[in-house]
């Protein structure tokens, strides 16, 4: 059964003259590694926004694991995020704080309110923390303020921040553009080794063609708001991209 | 184009001057209506001057026993009220600290998403900024009777909201990005603002707090004119007295405690931002 059905999505932001989603169609098995590509203004960022619900779409079903994602609310809206990891092209830390707290926001969904505002975690969330930090290759920073980190290090803490949720689906609003060549390559290296030996599903937004082909197993081109391919890398030639990017491109 | 480039600088600054005439025309025309109006003339001040001298000569002591008995005897005894000024000006601030909080959340646009309940918010705190210490205090005096508790209400309100709102503007300048990290991860509104706001916002916050305590020292010493206590009301007394000499070592030792108190404030607050 799919992980997560898109039906029909439309978005119009207030104010704005046309939509930003035109009617949208999507869905995601299990395990695979999205890659969502297509030129500034398509509409990728605010496609995973409206998955994980923090951009309300005009008109469109969310199906996640067949229930209706839509109608959440209040409690089990938060229960329902939990499941969905995010990161992001600027990282998004606490830059102020040091990095085994930024990772702890991660389980932020499952502490009781109280527990959270008292900066009470048991050890079990704070030894799966120092596990995430271990797992994206930054074992002994736990201390360090973020600010203080490299570019590539800080989307790795982002990247353990979201692995402590457990979740069961990974978006991602181009996390490699704000990086190098060399790290960015690693770091979806890092996502694609995650994809495989957890089984954890990536829907990720990236503007290089080049790493969409390297790493995804489906690509999807988004083109004004809709839907402009839908298959695997190796069908994604000139053709395809002048449809998604326009001629110009 | 370029000759044009060339001759337009000596005109915007003919321009310039012109503008800058006109200006200076304007304040002296403000400043000779406002002198009017008031019957201040400078012509006054120097006609005068004689006047001042001899009231500068009274606040001096003129023998070494005043002095001896003004600094060992009447300056301890003035250890009372100042300290009431001192508690006057950190009561206030303190309580305004934490009444401001709340406002800070309503009156931030990226914590309130509800347009009216942001933008009443924002008006009160702004409303309730216009209005002068002073004033508070004259209104509290008439409506809760003469000593240190009107003074202390009085702070507290103005407090409130200089604080709310320098943190508020604070508060929407802070990098949005790790609010919306949070958000997505499900966290709540709670988690997100003690996690992803205070920490941003927290060093700006207590630095405000001590801006607004050395302004509250400074009107707290003054609260006493319109009998909100402290060490204002010492000093009225020794006026209506004619004990200028009393009066000035008031001045004097007010003076030393303002000054003190801000050069410790801001060698904290250049450390905190
Ligand atoms: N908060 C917003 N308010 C109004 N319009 C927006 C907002 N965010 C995005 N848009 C508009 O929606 C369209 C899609 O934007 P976005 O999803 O950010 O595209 P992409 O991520 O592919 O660059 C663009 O036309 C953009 O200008
Ligand atoms: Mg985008």
């Amino acid at each position: 059964m799919a992980l997560l059905v898109v039906r029909g999505l439309r978005v119009r932001y207030p104010g704005a003259q046309e939509d930003a989603l035109r009617g949208v169609d999507l869905e995601l098995a299990p395990g695979e590694f999205v890659c969502v590509l297509g030129p500034s203004g398509a509409g990728k960022s605010t496609l995973i926004r409206c998955i994980n619900r923090l951009v309300e779409p005009a008109s469109g079903q969310i199906i996640w694991d067949g229930h209706d994602a839509m109608r959440l609310k209040g409690a089990h809206l938060l229960a329902y995020r939990r499941q969905i990891g995010m990161i992001f092209q600027e990282f998004h830390l606490v830059d102020r704080l040091p990095v085994l707290a930024n990772v702890l926001m991660g389980r932020f969904g499952y502490v009781s309110p109280w527990q959270a505002a008292i900066g009470r975690y048991g050890p079990q969330e704070v030894a799966w923390a120092r596990q995430a930090l271990a797992r994206v290759g930054l074992a002994g920073y736990e201390l360090r303020r973020a600010r203080d980190l490299s570019g590539g290090q800080r989307q790795r803490v982002a990247i353990a921040r979201a692995l402590v949720q457990r979740p069961r689906l990974m978006l991602g609003d181009e996390p490699v553009s704000n990086l190098d060549p060399v790290t960015a390559r690693a770091i979806m290296a890092l996502l694609a080794e995650i994809n495989r030996r957890d089984g954890l599903t990536m829907l990720i937004n990236l503007h290089s063609v080049d790493l969409a082909r390297a790493f995804a197993t489906r690509v999807i081109g988004l083109s004004r708001g809709q839907v402009a391919f839908d298959g695997p890398p190796s069908r994604v030639d000139r053709s395809v991209l002048e449809q998604v990017y326009g001629t110009a491109g | 184009m370029k000759a044009e480039s060339r001759l337009a600088p000596p005109a915007t600054r003919r321009g310039a001057g012109l503008r800058f005439l006109l200006v200076l025309m304007a304040v002296a025309a403000v400043y000779g209506a406002s002198a009017a109006a008031t019957e201040f003339h400078p012509v006054v001040v120097v006609r005068d001057a004689d006047v001042f001298v001899q009231l500068l000569g009274e606040m001096w002591p003129d023998n070494r026993e005043r002095w001896v008995f003004l600094l060992t005897d009447f300056l301890p005894r003035l250890k009372v009220p100042f300290i009431q000024t001192l508690q006057i000006a950190i009561l206030g601030t303190l309580a305004g600290a934490v009444l401001a909080v709340p406002f800070v959340v309503l009156a931030s646009n990226n914590l309130t998403r509800n347009p009216v309940v942001y933008a009443a918010a924002k008006a009160l705190m702004n409303l309730l900024r216009t209005v002068p210490e002073l004033l508070y205090a004259s209104i509290f005096v008439a409506a809760v009777g003469f000593g240190p508790f009107p003074g202390v209400l009085a702070l507290t309100v103005f407090s409130m909201a200089i604080v709310a709102k320098l943190t508020s503007e604070s508060v929407e300048a802070v990098d949005p990005g790790p609010l919306e990290a949070l958000e997505a991860a499900g966290a709540t509104r709670a988690q997100v603002i003690a996690y992803a706001v205070v920490p941003q916002v927290l060093p700006l916050f207590v630095s405000y707090v001590l801006y607004v305590f050395e302004i509250n020292v400074r009107v707290s010493t003054v609260l006493g004119l319109v009998g909100a206590g402290g060490i204002g009301q010492q000093l009225q007394l020794m006026l209506s007295l004619f004990q200028y000499e009393n009066a000035f070592i008031i001045i004097l030792a007010t003076f030393v405690l303002v000054a003190a108190i801000d050069y410790a404030s801001a060698r904290v607050r250049a450390r905190l931002v």
